[in-house]
């Protein structure tokens, strides 16, 4: 019995440690620049289906979706620019750039005997490059949108990202290896390498972003955004900058999840919304801006996931979704009356 | 000395409703210019306009011979127009320090700003004590203290000071107001923004009343004081502005 508990708790700390990079994406992205980003788990799906590409020494199809959105981005952006020659050229030689380079990593990554050590990198760029590009396109141009407006964007790219998944990788399923095959006996428990590498990497990037927030600039900049944007502004801070740049590391981190997540589950391209569905039922817990509390809240997503799993399969992902409305009424009474969730 | 900033008959309107309707102001390097007018006058919608947040409908805004057209904020701090806001919009959660340091954040300020931080302790000795407290804990006379702190942190060619006497007890007004002081006597280029007329004539070189949205009447300060339009409405009585709490906002 308490060897099972045991196990249980493992494997919960294990999800909740996947669950945990989506929902640091998450706040991120929403602390930054007041979008509720329903289209995060994409990004893990991207994140593993790159990974297996490049494993599989393929050209991934996510350099087509990126050389895409460039040419969206660099088009409405020159368009904009159009009355500054100088601007609009800087516009389409950034953008052509990003491709060269993007596709000379990929191609140098193929060339190279396979790695997981250089695939993952490579495939983690590729994708949180798509962060900034769905930024310029989709939320900047929209700068005084209600959240409303802008989850129903997000919505929207949700939707065209996870058809793009299905044009490029079709409904197949891709097995990913682990990183390490085997795994460590504590006691009663067996641990997988993957799953110690999952918790591991979870917190070295917590740590990391941690230490971004706290000890640079740029990162006090990225608070003083979430916190007062107008103020920001008043301090010569480019606010959207600091959004694209949100978006960048709010994909890097959902990528890096998918591809540590890929060798459990196998990668598909219909593997996000749920995984974004439950980073954002674990950071509801902290109104999405409270990072400790949207942490214990995927953890506890996690664990209730693998204890519903192994008590009441059928009802797993039920159990899951239906924490949000104890979350919400506590939240609510958190709050006093007129403060806003 | 040349023009700094210059409004050229600026309209600024909030959909139907005209803020600011044609009007025209100078401000010379090193010169302290103030406007005055009475509340909903527009000030403020005149120093929103000059930064940024308010596009003009009509007319042109000058800033050291370049015509501003979609600059945002941020590009026009970096150019050296430096706001302290009416609201002071200050980064609450983070500390004084981190405010401050956050204010010299465009490569401009950084690149000329060893010893900045030290200079607005020098200038507000409170502060430095307060360095490790969140910045949304100070008092309303310490929170516009931080406001004009991070301003100067980021080296202002022109700073533009928005009632900074709002909603403060008087003794602390007189403390910011010796700091104001201290800085038109080092030849910072300043606007100030007043519905304390007293005050603000009593610093400024030249001063402009904007009443409705339009500038009414201009002048040399000392003059403006003296005039019977300005002493009638503006300072009625003499000192009475002084002696009330300009809290009524």
């Amino acid at each position: 019995m308490f060897d099972t508990a045991l196990f249980l708790l493992a494997d919960g700390l294990t999800n909740g440690a996947v669950y945990a990079q989506v929902a640091l994406s998450l706040v991120l992205v929403y602390s930054v620049t007041r979008v509720v980003n329903i289209a995060q788990g994409e990004y893990v799906m991207l994140g593993a289906l790159t990974y297996a590409d490049l494993l599989d020494g393929r050209m991934p199809a996510t350099m087509a979706i990126v050389v895409t959105g460039l040419a969206l981005w660099g088009v409405t952006s020159a368009w904009t620019a159009r009355h500054n020659r100088r601007a609009m050229m800087r516009v389409l030689g950034g953008a052509a750039l990003a491709c060269l380079v993007l596709a000379g990593i990929s191609a140098g990554v193929l060339a190279a005997p396979r790695s997981a050590f250089l695939a993952m990198p490579a495939a983690i760029l590729l994708v949180a490059s798509l962060g900034p590009i769905v930024y310029r396109v989709t939320v900047q141009p929209n700068p005084n949108a209600s959240t409303v407006v802008l989850v129903i964007i997000s919505v929207g790219v949700d939707m065209v990202l996870q058809g793009v998944g299905l044009l490029f990788w079709g409904s197949s399923t891709y097995s990913v290896a682990p990183l390490a095959n085997g795994g460590i006996s504590v006691g009663p428990l067996f641990l997988a390498w993957q799953s110690i590498a999952i918790i591991a990497i979870a917190i070295v990037i917590m740590a990391a972003l941690y230490a971004f927030f706290e000890f640079t600039l740029y990162g006090k900049a990225l608070q003083a955004t979430a916190i007062n944007r107008l103020g920001a502004q008043f301090c010569g801070i480019p606010v959207a900058r600091a959004g694209a740049l949100a978006f960048f590391l709010g994909a890097a981190f959902s990528a890096t999840s998918g591809m540590l997540l890929a060798p459990l589950v196998t990668a598909h391209y219909d593997m996000g919304f749920v995984i974004g569905l439950k980073g954002f039922v674990g950071s509801a817990m902290g109104g999405l801006i409270d990072y400790p509390l949207a942490l214990a809240g995927v953890f506890a997503v996690g664990v209730l996931e693998s204890t519903s799993a192994y008590a009441w399969s059928a009802y797993r992902e039920v159990l899951v979704f239906a924490l949000l409305i104890p979350i919400l009424l506590w939240r609510s009474h958190r709050l006093k009356p007129g403060q806003e969730a | 000395m040349t023009t700094l900033l210059s409004f050229n008959a600026v309209t600024v309107a909030y959909g139907e409703a005209v803020a600011l309707s044609g009007a025209s102001l100078t401000v010379d390097g090193g010169e302290f210019v103030t406007v005055i007018g009475p509340n909903g006058a527009g000030k403020t919608t005149l120093l929103n306009a000059a930064m940024g947040v308010l596009p003009a409908r009509e007319g042109t805004i000058t800033f050291d011979g370049q015509a501003l057209r979609h600059e945002p904020p941020e590009r026009r701090v970096a150019m050296g127009m430096v706001i302290v806001p009416e609201r002071r919009e200050l980064f609450g959660r983070l500390s004084v320090e981190d405010n401050l340091r956050l204010g010299a954040f465009t490569p401009r300020a950084r690149s000329g700003n060893s010893g900045g931080l030290d200079r607005v302790y020098d200038l507000f000795p409170v502060l430095a004590e307060r360095r490790r407290q969140a910045a949304g804990t100070l008092s309303g006379g310490e929170q516009q203290m931080v406001a004009l702190g991070r301003a100067l942190m980021a080296q202002p060619r022109i700073l533009m000071l928005d009632e900074p006497s709002i909603g403060l007890a008087p003794r602390i007004v007189q403390q910011i107001l010796a700091a104001i002081a201290t800085l038109k006597a080092s030849g910072l280029t300043a606007i100030l923004v007043e519905q304390n007329a007293h005050l603000a004539l009593g610093i400024a070189d030249r001063a402009y009343v904007l009443e409705a949205g339009e500038i009414v009447l201009s002048g040399t300060a000392s003059a403006l004081r003296d005039d019977p339009r300005v002493t009638e409405v503006y300072l009625g009585g003499g000192n009475r502005y002084a002696e009330t709490d300009p809290s009524d906002d």
